[in-house]
């Protein structure tokens, strides 16, 4: 009877135990997904709609720090039925809120606008903001901030109707990062960037516009600032009404992140007389860009070619010794192949005499996701710094190899281990990525 | 020569030894790629000190599955496959787990490199909270508000432009 009890204590005993065990190792993370790591939460707020992203952000601090970025990074506004006023509405809160909080509008990428044209023109009638109201003091902030770094106040009229066109311009001077811009009326990107200027400020004259400087290709938009914007239109036709565009003077070309073809950057090259620097970093899909680039090779001084990742393209073969001013090059490490073999790399006569600044960009042979960097890599790599040490470049001041930050400990412990035989000078990590600077 | 039967063993965080094909462990980037780097045939078990073993029975439940499919590309990374949280059937049962194994799963196959595997986590946990106001959003994942009720309004209206569609 009494080990019956006993038994029975036992199995209570345990259920509780086991419940308690269930209770306590729920709550050893009581908020999981707050413990995720800032990229995973990253991450993870990517896959969510700005709807959704609002509500995370109203969850906790944490949640709230991480899905921000998400929310700003891309701002769509569509009109979905014409007429309607929700795409007003939006715009407005969004004009409210960053003139409010400005540091929002940093984590902004891309900035989508589709709408008719009757709302971009402003033929269609619309509430202005209250001049009693709460919004009376956020334009005179506007205008007041704005009307000194960048002559704007001609917008101020047209803010205060509450024009859509003149919102959607104020809100490109809160986006300091943006990078894509993609404006579409009425479906077929009928306006361009100039007929929004010039539909929405009717004729004014502001001197920022008459700075912006206009491709035929792809819509590149070069800022007061040199802060290059890019505009997909993916329904444009080549011949399109883009071809009445002005003359330009663009010296900085930024393709960071983008995909042009060989053709429209052939034909987009050769309509700069100027160009001084150009970047294409992280991907783009031309093979051989040789001859676009020489068509610039007399005006460049800063070249960047330096892919992100091995796209399995066969490396171009470019003489950079025809850019006679060049002093800063970023190229990728596989452009100069080396059979990893002992044997310095050939580098006689490849780079121009006023080079300065040369930088490798190392691509992981297998895959872009590699934690370590295998014996062969590191070996080519130390063949191609030989070859440099054999070639005469006067003015050349600092050669760098930038490798992705995911290798940074292995390639760290790579060079404590042979630093002894080799030349390598400093090491140095940044937050993206690790940087080796090499002595000659 | 490296087979498609040849058998790699791993060591798991808690010291437990699992053999594992090689072309399914290979699925995890981190691995594939020391045993490119280390040659030949290995016969040394790899130690995993970040995945405990029944994380690590899940993560190569899963990369047994997948064992054949193509090699995530980089063009996978762009953002036209963001914002979608379709999951396949097989993959949906396969994260039917607690949440504390979702959570070791999202970081082994973080730490293992396995994209896709983390990939599906992200889209999991994506799914939990979509649709869901933030006070629920707290209890699926038992959150503590350490908000202000100020700037829990000043967040309400900075996201207006956001919930107004």
């Amino acid at each position: 009877m009494e080990s019956g009890n006993q038994s029975q204590n036992l199995a209570i005993l345990t259920v509780v135990g086991n419940r308690l065990a269930k209770y306590l190792q729920g709550s050893r993370r009581p908020a999981w997904v707050e413990d995720l790591p800032d990229e995973l939460l990253e991450m993870l707020s990517y896959n969510l709609e700005q709807g959704d992203l609002a509500n995370l952000s109203l969850v906790s601090k944490r949640t709230r720090d991480v899905s921000v970025r998400a929310l700003y990074k891309d701002i769509t506004v569509v009109e979905e039925t014409a007429g309607s006023s929700k795409a007003l509405s939006r715009i407005k809160s969004m004009f409210r809120i960053l003139m409010e909080a400005p540091e929002l509008g940093k984590y902004t990428e891309s900035f989508t606008v589709r709408c008719s044209e009757s709302l971009i023109r402003g033929t269609c009638p619309t509430v202005p903001f209250d001049p009693n109201g709460k919004d009376a003091q956020l334009i005179s902030l506007f205008t007041q901030k704005f009307s000194q770094v960048n002559n704007l106040a001609g917008l101020g009229p047209g803010l205060r109707e509450n024009r859509f066109g003149v919102l959607v311009i104020v809100l490109l001077f809160c986006f300091p990062k943006l990078r894509r811009l993609d404006l579409t009326f009425d479906g077929l990107c009928s306006a361009s960037f100039f007929e929004l200027f010039e539909a929405t400020l009717k004729g004014q004259e502001i001197p920022f516009f008459s700075q912006l400087r206009k491709v035929t290709y792809k819509e590149l938009w070069v800022g007061p600032e040199a802060r290059p914007c890019l505009l997909h239109r993916y329904t444009l036709p080549e011949s399109g009404p883009l071809t009445w565009c002005p003359t330009f003077s663009l010296e900085t070309l930024d393709l960071a992140g983008t995909c042009v073809d060989a053709q429209g950057f052939r034909a987009s090259l050769a309509l700069y007389g100027n160009l001084k620097v150009l970047r294409m970093t992280d991907y783009w899909a031309i093979h051989d860009i040789s001859g676009a680039l020489y068509q610039v090779k007399d005006t460049l001084d800063v070249l960047h070619l330096g892919r992100r990742y091995h796209r399995q393209s066969v490396p171009f073969r470019l003489d950079f010794s025809k850019f006679k001013k060049l002093h800063t090059l970023v190229i990728n490490s596989l452009d100069f192949p080396s059979a990893g073999h002992g044997i310095p790399v050939n580098l006689e006569n490849k780079f121009p005499a006023s080079l300065k600044h040369l930088t490798f960009v190392h691509i992981p042979l297998r895959g872009s996701w590699m934690t370590v960097i295998c014996r062969e890599e590191w070996e080519m790599i130390d063949d191609l710094t030989n070859g440099l040490a054999n070639v005469q470049l006067p003015n050349l001041q600092d050669v760098k190899i930038v490798f992705p930050n995911k290798r940074a400990i292995l390639i760290e412990a790579r060079w404590n281990e042979t630093h002894n035989q080799h030349n390598f000078r400093t090491f140095c990590r940044a937050s993206r990525e690790c940087v080796l600077s090499i002595h000659l | 020569m490296a087979t498609d039967t040849q058998t790699i063993r791993l060591t798991t965080s808690d010291n437990v030894e699992m053999t594992v094909e090689r072309a399914v462990a290979e699925r995890s980037i981190l691995i594939k790629n020391l045993l490119e780097d280390l040659g030949g045939e290995q016969t040394e078990s790899i130690p995993v000190p970040n995945v405990a073993e029944p994380v690590m029975k899940k993560v190569i439940e899963w990369c047994e599955h997948h064992k054949k499919d193509p090699p995530t590309t980089q063009d996978d990374d762009s953002d036209s496959r963001k914002k979608s949280t379709d999951i396949d059937e097989w993959d949906q049962k396969f994260m039917q787990v607690d949440q504390e194994m979702l959570f070791e799963i999202i970081l082994a196959a973080n730490y293992l490199d396995i994209k896709a595997l983390l990939d599906v986590g992200c889209k999991t946990v994506a799914n939990m909270i979509k649709g869901k106001s933030p006070d629920e959003i707290r209890k699926t994942f038992n959150i503590q508000n350490d908000f202000t009720p100020e700037e829990e309004d000043q967040i309400r209206r900075e996201n207006e432009w956001a919930e107004d569609r």
